[in-house]
């Protein structure tokens, strides 16, 4: 295993296994608080998700670095970019709503941007809270839009059940899972996208045959990697 | 000859007679985020061609490549900032149009691609529409970078523009090249993705002034950065173009460089804080 990929396990891993889900209207994950890109939903009991966008950019310049700093101090411009990814997510939130019945909202003051700096990586991490995105049917939580329709991830994307939940099916399979986690690679068409949490049994053993958390790090790690080269070796 | 750098820390817009935004061509952004807002809803909602996965994939990517865009242009006036010659900042600028022609080049190919793959229905509407804005997002950063390296150019001496192979006519064709890039409809596909402010700044950008002696000076908001050097061996970089914000002059007898970075703590009491007390991570988190 090269130095990156070791790398990348080890953050991936302690992300992972931190196992903890953001409250009810906070948009700021636990889980996600790697340096990779990703977009990782976290799914909370009522329905309610954080959607967390996490994109990775070069510091190997004292200009980048500079730069980076810049945008950092700069709170008018994390005000923007916070403003934008929420009202850009409401608007999906809207369109999706209209191909389910509830009403999907990302509110703006329920959003988030922070910035990073990671040795020679700054790491961008946009969250925001997304109403209703996952469908309750009795104790099951039923996540389709706004990934059913023709979604393409770029990145690994990752649904995290509410704590002591656990994933009971989904289209297209997963690539790797773990106690609360399923991660789908980079690349992936989540076109007919469907996944099922339900509460589990103590102890949370994993529902689909042939992933553990081993087995979704290294896949996570891999694809996250991939996905990293082509964002910064453009 | 003596010449001096001296990057300012500006949270807001300067006010120079001959400014030019790096980031933001003009606007200010949170005017026109103010109006994204109400027409990112309205676009979008009412684009049923444009599926919510669909639109939700176009809203990463430009996402992600506007604030890439918006670190470039930091970084380009960073760069000019810390090179007072005239024959250095002449090398920033080649080194930069160099790479804005690349990213021109890869957005017309890209362009290509996708108009091939929508005209032969291996693509649909949404993903179509979706691919573009993120190139409507990707050419605003390229018009963005070709006008301030055109900005500094003009600045400096043509002794230092031969040496370097800046031709000011090139980039005038990189501008017309990058007005092309995605067609009459491109702004069009970005508002119906992710409303009107696909690709426009974020922030109060980085900003080049020229004054009417050929100074050029840069403002990154958010950065303090003091960079002195002189002009040693490089004494033909033209006494034109003595680069200073502060007012300061030199003799051109001394040979210093200084380059400092600054991140101050803070709270701003809204929940706003920065946190910069180690030197090589620091967290920024509204």
């Amino acid at each position: 295993m090269s130095s990156t990929h070791r790398a990348v396990a080890l953050a991936l891993a302690a992300a992972l296994a931190i196992g903890a889900v953001a409250g009810p209207g906070v948009a700021k994950p636990t889980q996600n608080e790697n340096d990779e890109p990703s977009l990782v939903v976290e799914v909370q009991e009522d329905g309610d998700a954080v959607v967390t966008l996490t994109a990775t950019y070069d510091l190997t310049s004292e200009a980048e670095r500079d730069a980076f700093a810049s945008l950092q101090n700069d709170e008018s411009a994390r005000e923007n970019a916070t403003r934008r990814y929420a009202a850009r997510l409401d608007s999906v939130a809207q369109n999706a709503s209209e191909r389910v019945e509830r009403e999907m909202r990302v509110p703006a003051d329920e959003a988030s941007v922070s910035l990073e700096e990671r040795g020679d990586v700054g790491v961008v991490r946009y969250s925001a809270a997304w109403k209703n995105l996952a469908a309750v049917e009795d104790d099951r939580l039923v996540v389709t839009e706004p990934f059913a329709s023709n979604y393409g991830t770029d990145r690994p994307f990752v649904l995290v059940a509410p704590d002591g939940y656990e994933l009971t099916g989904a289209t297209p399979s997963v690539d790797a899972e773990g106690e609360t986690t399923a991660t789908w690679d980079a690349g992936t068409s989540l076109d007919g996208f469907e996944a099922t949490m339900k509460p589990g049994d103590a102890g949370g053993a994993d529902s689909l045959p042939g992933f553990g958390v081993g087995a979704a790090v290294a896949s996570v790690a891999g694809a996250a990697a991939l996905a990293l080269r082509r964002r910064r070796s453009p | 000859m003596r010449r001096t750098t001296t990057l300012m820390v500006l949270l807001a817009l300067i006010t120079a007679t001959v400014a030019v935004p790096v980031g933001a061509a003009g606007q200010a952004p949170a005017q026109v985020d103010a109006t994204a807002d109400a027409q990112a809803n309205a676009n979008a909602s009412a684009n049923s061609s444009v599926a919510p996965g669909e639109q939700m994939a176009g809203v990463v990517g430009v996402t992600e490549a506007e604030f890439e865009g918006e670190m470039q242009e930091r970084t380009f006036g960073v760069r000019i900032a810390q090179n007072a010659s005239a024959n250095a900042q002449s090398e920033v600028v080649a080194g930069q149009l160099a790479d804005v022609e690349q990213r021109i080049e890869e957005l017309e190919q890209r362009e290509q691609r996708l108009e091939r793959a929508h005209e032969n229905g291996s693509m649909t509407e949404g993903e179509f529409r979706a691919e573009m804005a993120v190139v409507a997002a990707e050419k605003q950063t390229a018009t963005r970078l070709a006008a301030s390296s055109e900005t500094v150019a003009r600045g400096l001496p043509q002794t230092a523009l031969d040496r370097s192979g800046v031709d000011l006519d090139a980039i005038a064709t990189l501008h017309e090249r990058a007005a092309a890039v995605g067609g009459e409809n491109v702004s069009a596909y970005a508002r119906s993705i992710v409303g009107a402010d696909a690709g426009i700044g974020i922030g109060p950008t980085a900003q080049v002034d020229v004054d009417a002696d050929g100074n050029v000076s840069v403002d990154v908001p958010g950065l303090s950065i003091g960079a002195d050097a002189d002009a040693s061996g490089d004494a033909d970089a033209g006494a034109d173009n003595e680069t200073s914000a502060d007012g300061e002059s030199g003799d051109g007898s001394t040979a210093e460089a200084d380059s400092e970075t600054e991140v101050s703590a803070e709270s701003d009491g809204d929940g706003a804080s920065v946190d910069a007390d180690s030197e090589t991570n620091t967290t920024t988190e509204l």
